[in-house]
Formats: C-alpha cells, structure tokens, sequence
C-alpha cells in the first residue's frame, strides 16, 4: 500500500497544472520589467511593461506599469509618448498620491519638451485642488523649473524661494537674472550713442566701428544739407546713414540676445552637471 | 494512505493548484505571443511587434505572421529586413499577390528606384493585372534622373482620378521650370536688377536698380563738382552693389530652383500619400 500511494504523489506531482509549463504570475513579470528598468534597459522594460499591461485583465498593475512605461520613454527622449503613458498612469491612480506623481511627471515631461504652457496648466489645476495642500512645496519646486525652462528667473527664483528663503536654486536663479543683459536698455543706448548698446553688452570693437560709421555718414549728410545739396543729403542720410544707423540698433540687440545666451546656457549647464537636487 | 484519503486530496488538490495555475500566465506561449504581437502592430508599435513576430516564426511558422512582420520591419524602416520577409511568402498564400505589392512598394520607400525599375523589367508577373506595380515603375522616375517614357504611356497606367496630377508631375519632369543662374547674372550684368526681375524678387530688383543709379549718380556728380573724396566713395559704393546684384541674381536663381523643386516633391508625396502608395490598407486591426 505504501509503495501504491508514493505512486500517487508522483502522478499527482506530474498532474500540477502549474508544472505542466512554464508560467509566471503578474507580479513575476512586473518584477521582471521593474528588474530591467532599474538596469536601464528601457527598451525591454517598455515592451515587457507592455506585455504585462496586455494580459493583466483585472488592471492590478495598470497604474505602476504606465508610470514606469512612461518613465522609461522619458528616459529615451520620447517625450509624446512618455505623456500618454503618465495620463494612463493618472486614469489608473489608486489613490491621490498617485494621481499626484503621475501629474508632476506630466509637468517634468512638459518641461524638457518646452511645453511650459501646458505645464503651467497643470500645476495650477494641482495648486488650487484642496486635497493637494500638503504637497504645496512640490508643486512651488516644479513651477520654478518651469519658469526656467520659460526663462523667466525672476520668476523661478520667487517660486524656489517660497519653499526655502535660502534654497540653492532661488540663489542661482536671482544671481542669473542679476547677471543677465536688459535687451531693451542697450538698444535705448544705442539709440541715443550709436555703439553704447554694444559697450554695454562688452563688445567694444563693434561698438568703436559702429560710432565711426555713423560719424562718418552723419557728417557727410550734415555737410551735403549745409553746402546746400539736398538731394545728395537725402541719398546720403537715407541709404547710408540711416543703415548703419538702424544697422547699430540691431547689433546691440542682437549682442544683448547673445549674451543672455551664454549665460542662460552656463546656469542650465552647470544645473544639468552639477546641481544634485531634482531634476526634470 | 488509504483510498479514501486519496479521494480527498484529489477532491482538495486538484482544485487547488488548478487555482493556483489560473492565476498564471505563460507570457511566451505561441498563442500568446501572437495575441501580444497582433496588439503592438495595432498600437503602431512596429519596432516590438516585428520582435514578437519574429520571436512567434521562431516557433510556430504562419504566412500572415510572416506577412505583418514584414510589415512591421516596412513600417519602421528596416527594409531589407522587409523584403527578406515578403519574398518568403509562398506562392499559394492568400497574401501572395499583396507581399509582391508590398516588395515593390518597399524598393520604393527603400528608394531604391534603380532596382525596382530592374526587378520590375524582369518580372514576369508584370502583364496587365499588375498595374500597381506598373504604376509604382513609372512612379519611381519621377524621382530619377533616368528619361521618361512618352506621356500617353506614362500616364496610362494611372486611373482616371489621378492622371491630372501625375500629367503635372509629368509636366515638371520633362520640361521644369527653372531659371538660370547663368542668364539672371547676364541679365543684372547688363542692366542692374534685370536678372532679379528674371527671378522673379521684383522688390529687390528696384532696390537694386535704385541703389545702383543713385550711388552711380552721385559719384558721377561729386567728379563733375570736383569732390573726389566723395566721388571715389559713391564710386566704390555703385561698384560693390553692382557686383552684389550680379551675385545675388544667380543666387536668386538657384534659390527659385530650390524652392520650385521642394514644391514639387512635397506634391508628389502628398500624392503618394493621399492615393495609398507608400502604405497599404489592410484590415488587420478591427
């Protein structure tokens, strides 16, 4: 009888359905996906995600899968589709923190696709819904960002500023508006003294060239008016004078622009390397 | 262990681990695989439904599987990938003749004109009932450099509907519209801004007359007037946008090309797009 039910084990062994092939639950194949996310493998990540998406019928993962497919399509650079999986994300919260996360994500995405508009709109509709209260520090973090990305520091560095009077970003953001050029004040100099736009904006070479065209053309055109010839005084002022004149103008802005530039670009740069807070 | 106690564990096991294994899935069962494939393809995700239709093949060989996954490498441009794939579809498939379509079609997006126009001149299929093909043959020349059959031949493969289009496409191929470069600085050469009025920058070309003569003007006055100084300087002025006009016309004219030439492409690939030529139609995703 003994050997008879050792008999029976066996075949009821071989009769598990589970063993008869091979087979893994949903939380195996989240953990799998979650596996390789973490090791940046985001290709295979999103196709196993989506896989898991696929056959989990009862959405028992559906919030997590599309927060990570989503993540991991940031990550990529695939900015639209990395928005659709965060608003997946969001239809599938099971809770308002997650409904909270998979927002902000929306707002980081819209940030680095330049989108601050649409981000704007987000963190506003976040700001004034009451049960986001406690959370009121992120959302101030994530619209300085966005006013960053707007270039608008004066902005970012009140934002930052809210959370912290002395958080590291308000000070970089308040030392980059400080050291920014006023575009509309070197084109006024240059409108008063042809070349005081390009002094300002500390291109003296430019600056020396454009007051000695402008010299130039001035005085011949003053010089034709007062020897009486009209006609070439108007030819003279309007094709040559007034060029270099209109000419300088533009320059200065356009150096003002540049400069701005460079110093805009240095900050995210030295945000982008070095800054070890978040980032979106 | 008597039989009744059997009798029970398999009244309780049984049910149990069934349970249990109900609440797995193989993921990478045949079935599902396809099941997962088919839903990526709808999704336009091309790039992983082509790997899960390859990795399906792998097990289980199916012409229509063989077939989307083709489609799949088509759509995310590996087309050598597609037409390895198209050209495996045996001759007795329902997808046959639509794979044959779909070879020719991704010599063409492949922009392979050159092999497209030489497969096609040795195919046999190619008599009568394979007009798409045919017209994709002569679709295909419009963007070489290769000479054109006569219009009536080209145009006749092409149903009613289209044939005004591919009459102006013909049209522009044949005898298109470009200026000069070498005329437009003859032109300003003689007469400044002539050449920009070949251009047709009628704005510029004023300018250029106007800038030149009055510059040209003055200079001549200031000499007459003894004023060499001033002379010299409207001299050197009437020079340089002299020059510059005799320069800007032959650029002018190569901008007129590139621009003209641009339009006509983008038409051309409106068309193609519009009447269904650079992707096929197909019910798969319902």
């Amino acid at each position: 009888m003994k050997v008879c039910s050792y008999k029976y084990f066996v075949i009821l062994f071989l009769m598990n359905p589970s063993l008869l092939i091979c087979q893994e639950t949903l939380e195996q194949q989240y953990q799998y996906s979650l596996n390789l996310f973490n090791k940046e493998r985001y290709f295979d990540a999103v196709t196993e995600l989506k896989r898991l998406n696929f056959f989990d019928k009862t959405k028992i993962y559906a919030y997590q899968s599309n927060m990570l497919i989503g993540k991991a399509y940031k990550e990529g650079g695939k900015f639209s589709d990395a928005l659709r999986y965060f608003t997946l994300a969001e239809i599938n919260a099971r809770n308002d923190s997650d409904l909270f996360d998979a927002k902000i994500f929306s707002v980081r995405v819209n940030i680095l696709r330049r989108t601050t508009d649409q981000a704007f709109r987000i963190l506003d509709r976040l700001q004034f819904d009451g049960k986001f209260t406690n959370r009121k520090n992120e959302i101030y973090y994530w619209r300085g960002w966005t006013y960053i990305f707007a270039n608008d520091w004066l902005n970012a560095a009140e934002q930052f500023s809210k959370i912290d009077v002395n958080h590291p970003l308000e000070t970089l953001c308040d030392k980059t508006n400080a050291e920014m050029y006023n575009v509309t004040e070197a084109k006024v100099l240059s409108y008063i003294i042809p070349g005081a736009g390009q002094f300002y904006t500390g291109h003296y070479l430019s600056g020396l060239l454009s007051l000695g065209w402008n010299v130039l053309w001035g005085y011949l055109t003053v010089k034709a008016f007062v020897d009486q010839r009209i006609f070439d005084g108007f030819v003279v002022g309007n094709f040559l004078w007034l060029r270099f004149y209109v000419g300088n103008v533009q320059n200065a802005e356009k150096f003002a622009n540049e400069e701005n530039l460079n110093i805009v670009n240095h900050t995210l740069l030295y945000l982008q390397q070095q800054y070890q807070g978040e980032k979106p | 262990m008597n039989k009744s106690h059997l009798i029970l564990f398999f009244l309780f096991f049984i049910p149990f681990q069934w349970n249990k294994a109900q609440n797995k899935i193989d993921f990478h069962s045949s079935d599902n695989i396809k099941l997962f494939a088919d839903y990526l393809f709808c999704t336009k995700d091309y790039l992983r439904a082509s790997d899960e239709y390859i990795n399906y093949l792998s097990k289980v060989y199916s012409d229509s599987i063989e077939f989307k996954s083709a489609l799949a490498f088509q759509k995310t441009g590996s087309f050598d990938e597609a037409l390895r794939s198209f050209k495996k579809i045996p001759l007795e498939s329902a997808f046959y003749l639509s794979s044959i379509e779909e070879f020719y079609r991704t010599l063409f997006l492949k922009k392979d004109f050159t092999g497209l126009r030489k497969i096609y001149s040795q195919d046999r299929t190619t008599d009568g009932s394979y007009s798409f093909l045919t017209r994709l043959d002569r679709l295909s020349l419009l963007f070489s450099e290769d000479s054109l059959p006569d219009e009536e031949n080209f145009i006749s493969p092409f149903p009613q509907n289209e044939r005004s289009f591919i009459k102006k496409f013909y049209k522009f191929k044949t005898s298109p519209p470009y200026k000069s470069p070498a005329l437009a600085s003859i032109l300003s050469t003689l007469i400044p801004g002539l050449g920009k009025v070949y251009t047709e920058n009628y704005g510029d070309a004023l300018f250029a007359a106007l800038l030149t003569g009055v510059c040209g003007y003055i200079a001549y006055t200031d000499f007459n007037a003894d004023h060499k100084v001033r002379g010299w300087i409207f001299t050197g002025a009437a020079a340089f946008f002299y020059t510059g006009n005799i320069y800007g016309s032959a650029a002018a004219a190569q901008i007129y090309n590139a621009k003209i030439k641009f339009k006509f492409e983008t038409e051309l690939n409106d068309f193609l797009d519009v009447f269904h030529y650079l992707s096929g139609v197909y019910n798969f995703c319902k």
